[in-house]
């Protein structure tokens, strides 16, 4: 395939920046239980398919599903 | 040591992963059936925001080369077994995803509407019920304008479908929340991407942001059946 001729784009600038990280919030999740670690320290064990893709997400995930839901966008 | 996982691709895919890391951990790859894990140590001793940078560099480069569906930040396993694992257990769904992606990128148009319409202030215009009526308001305002923010994506949509794959919509946050937004996404063929984008931005006034081509991350969770047969028919 000829993917050089189609480069991605370069993250960088402030806008750019956002998009990248809603982005990286879109990709392939995994389901199951496994194990979240942030700089090799775990964080906690999750079920289903909570996966941590933030500090916000992770706190989110933490929340009873009622207050989640009473934040959520 | 915890793993890190990238992207998924084919096994049978071109995979170059020479000089490529994450942050300072080694990418290699696992298989398991047709499918394989691009995978690294977790590093050590990393900022989130490092992480996410490194996480957006490793699968940009990787999409740059080859056909792969990136993964969500934050996907850790134990280990090298733990991956394989998983890969051999969600077979079905990810070659799924693999397919739906082979080939394409993403464009992203993000609409901008101004919160507006404020309903007005009734009753008492002082105390806690006051604040919480003033509340109120205003998330039925921001609900209105992100309403007028999908519409005006969605309108988008419309217009270049014959060209893409697939789409999405998402309601996004901004900065501001005077301002409410939603993230139009288009899977487009490689080829197409140019010419997509050339007519989004015909289409495209002040409200509107486009950026890409990006690896196609917001089409490898499940789509509606009519969008996904039709990103898998090509």
């Amino acid at each position: 395939m000829s993917g050089s001729a189609h480069p991605f784009m370069d993250a960088s600038g402030p806008r750019l920046v956002d998009v990248v990280d809603r982005l990286l919030d879109r990709g392939v999740v995994i389901s199951g239980d496994l194990r979240l670690s942030v700089a090799d320290v775990d964080l906690l064990f999750v079920g289903l398919r909570v996966i941590a893709s933030s500090v916000d997400t992770i706190d989110a995930a933490r929340q009873p599903k009622s207050k989640r839901e009473a934040i959520a966008p | 040591m915890s793993v890190c996982v990238l992207a998924i691709t084919r096994t049978t895919a071109p995979m170059d992963l020479r000089g490529a890391a994450y942050v300072r951990s080694t990418l290699r790859v696992v298989g398991a059936g047709a499918l394989a894990a691009v995978i690294a140590d977790a590093p050590e001793s990393q900022t989130i925001d490092t992480l996410r940078a490194a996480h957006y560099q490793v699968i940009a480069a990787l999409a740059a080369k080859s056909d792969i569906a990136p993964m969500q930040f934050g996907a850790v396993l134990e280990d090298d077994a733990a991956v394989e694992a998983w890969l051999a257990t969600a077979q079905g769904d990810l070659s799924d995803i693999v397919a739906r992606v082979a080939g394409c990128a993403e464009l992203i148009a993000t609409v901008t509407i101004a919160v507006t319409d404020l309903d007005p202030p009734t009753g008492e215009i002082s105390g806690g019920s006051a604040y919480l009526r003033a509340q109120a308001a205003r998330l039925r305002a921001e609900e209105r304008a992100h309403g007028r923010a999908r519409e005006r994506a969605r309108l988008l949509i419309e217009a270049v479908e014959p060209f893409i794959r697939a789409h999405r919509v998402f309601d996004v946050r901004e900065a501001s929340d005077a301002i409410a937004a939603a993230d139009a996404a288009f899977l487009v063929s490689r080829e197409q991407a140019r010419y997509v984008r050339d007519k989004l931005n015909d289409l495209a006034d002040g409200d509107v942001r486009l950026s890409g081509p990006w690896p196609p991350f917001s089409f490898c969770a499940p789509l509606e059946t009519e969008n996904a047969a039709k990103a898998l028919a090509g």
